[in-house]
């Protein structure tokens, strides 16, 4: 699927009727039968462009993945890195904050559910990818292999403080705002991390 | 939910009995819970599948816990204080050693702790959102895990060895939950990248003495001056 194409007037308020209803509807009541009452169509334009309730939450998703793409369309440069990192986060705090429903539905769900969990994962890997290249810009020298791995955890941990963010339960963390310093921390820490170790030896 | 648990749920609040799981009937009840969830998820586990396996009586499960969660919550109890043991040679070292050996000791040891309970933790982190029982307490946990990880960054701070502005609370806890979030993802075997609980050691290292002991990065390129300063070695 490509998530670039122009899409029907009809996709899109699928598309952003089961947006809205995610706002109020847990993932596990939201039918196709609310989907089209909400976006005012029939069943059959629906199953026109969509097979499953699934296919809708991975157009969104696929939406999703390429605003996360976009907010690595710059390289961090070297003079400003903390800069360069802050950036990167405000816009992936902002695409979070947009889709939160959506996205602390699959969170919670896609354990369970394979056609969430391929999604997810394909997300999370995709931003371990950006990671993993931004860290093998930054250090000229480094194992990719042992820079992928912690660059898929510090994606793991990402996805983890803004759900947390997002559910209002923890003092510490209790804002995708607020959260920012500390993810900055952690991810200048990865990008720098080496230098750590050389210094050491050195 | 079952009619069952909905039930005991409404029972909660009488039951404050704290379960260290010092009986032969609890441990009975934790063992057999344990079985069942590494082999189906705890939506699918009922309080007759648990007093089944464990041989005992819904009186006698009753009696001790008030629903499947409180098993849950219970096991989470017992396993996190065994993971908060074994990060000792971590929290208790001397301050006069290199962090990163302790450090890497501590995972390892956690590691093997979460790949020997992951079912129980898999459980726990999948519910923990729903279940107010299981939540209060994960959050206690995870709350006593970042508080002695700040108190050991403030001394770190203190005695010049790490540096950073950032309220050592908040990256505490932002380590705490990212640590957590990737074990529980090791464990499901679902991302190559982290393949497992021992595997994931390394990466967690690095992300880990970078936060604490990484250089600010203001201005901080290649061939900065800032030095991180974890680079001090034991006095042997």
């Amino acid at each position: 699927m490509s998530a670039t194409r122009d899409r029907s007037e009809a996709e899109l308020a699928v598309l952003d009727a089961t947006h809205r209803l995610l706002e109020t509807v847990p993932l596990g009541e939201l039918s196709v039968s609310k989907v089209i009452r909400e976006a005012g169509i029939s069943r059959a334009t629906f199953y026109f462009y969509f097979s499953s309730k699934f296919a809708v939450l991975a157009a969104l998703v696929a939406r999703l993945a390429d605003e996360l793409n976009g907010t690595f369309d710059s390289r961090v440069s070297d003079a400003d890195l903390e800069r360069g990192v802050e950036d990167r986060l405000r816009a992936i705090a902002a695409v979070w904050r947009d889709n939160r429903s959506l996205l602390h539905a699959i969170a919670e769900n896609w354990q369970g559910a394979p056609e969430l969990r391929t999604l997810w994962l394909g997300v999370i890997d995709r931003l371990t990818d950006l990671v993993t290249a931004e860290i093998c810009d930054v250090r000229q020298s480094a194992d990719p292999s042992a820079i992928r791995s912690q660059a898929a955890a510090l994606a793991w941990a990402i996805e983890r403080y803004l759900y947390v963010a997002g559910l209002h339960v923890y003092a510490d963390i209790d804002d995708e705002a607020a959260v920012l310093p500390a993810i900055k921390r952690i991810w200048l820490g990865v990008l720098l991390g080496p230098r750590l170790v050389d210094d050491r030896v050195g | 939910v079952s009619a069952e648990d909905r039930l005991s749920a409404t029972r909660r609040s009488d039951r404050p009995r704290v379960h260290g799981g010092d009986s032969d009937t609890e441990q009975a009840i934790f063992t057999a819970t344990e079985e069942l969830l590494s082999k189906l998820p705890l939506q699918d586990l009922s309080v007759a599948q648990i007093i089944e396996r464990a041989g005992v009586s819904r009186a006698t499960f009753y009696f001790y816990f008030s629903s499947k969660y409180a098993v849950v919550a219970g096991l989470l109890a017992r396993v996190m204080d065994e993971i908060y043991e074994v990060m000792q040679p971590f929290i208790r070292r001397q301050g006069d050693t290199v962090a990163e050996e302790p450090l890497r000791e501590s995972l390892t040891a956690a590691a093997e702790v979460w790949s020997t309970h992951r079912a129980s933790l898999r459980a726990v982190m999948e519910h923990w959102h729903a279940v107010p029982e299981l939540q209060t307490l994960w959050l206690d946990v995870v709350n006593r895990f970042a508080s002695g990880l700040a108190a050991d960054i403030d001394r770190e701070r203190n005695a010049g060895l790490a540096n950073g502005e950032l309220d050592s609370r908040m990256l505490g806890s932002a380590l705490i939950w990212g640590t957590e979030r990737c074990f529980h993802v090791a464990g499901l075997g679902v991302d190559d990248d982290l393949p497992n609980e021992q595997a994931i050691v390394e990466p967690l290292l690095a992300l880990w003495l970078g936060a604490i002991y990484g250089a600010d990065a203001g201005g901080g390129s290649n061939g900065s001056t800032s030095k991180p300063k974890a680079s001090r070695r034991s006095r042997s």
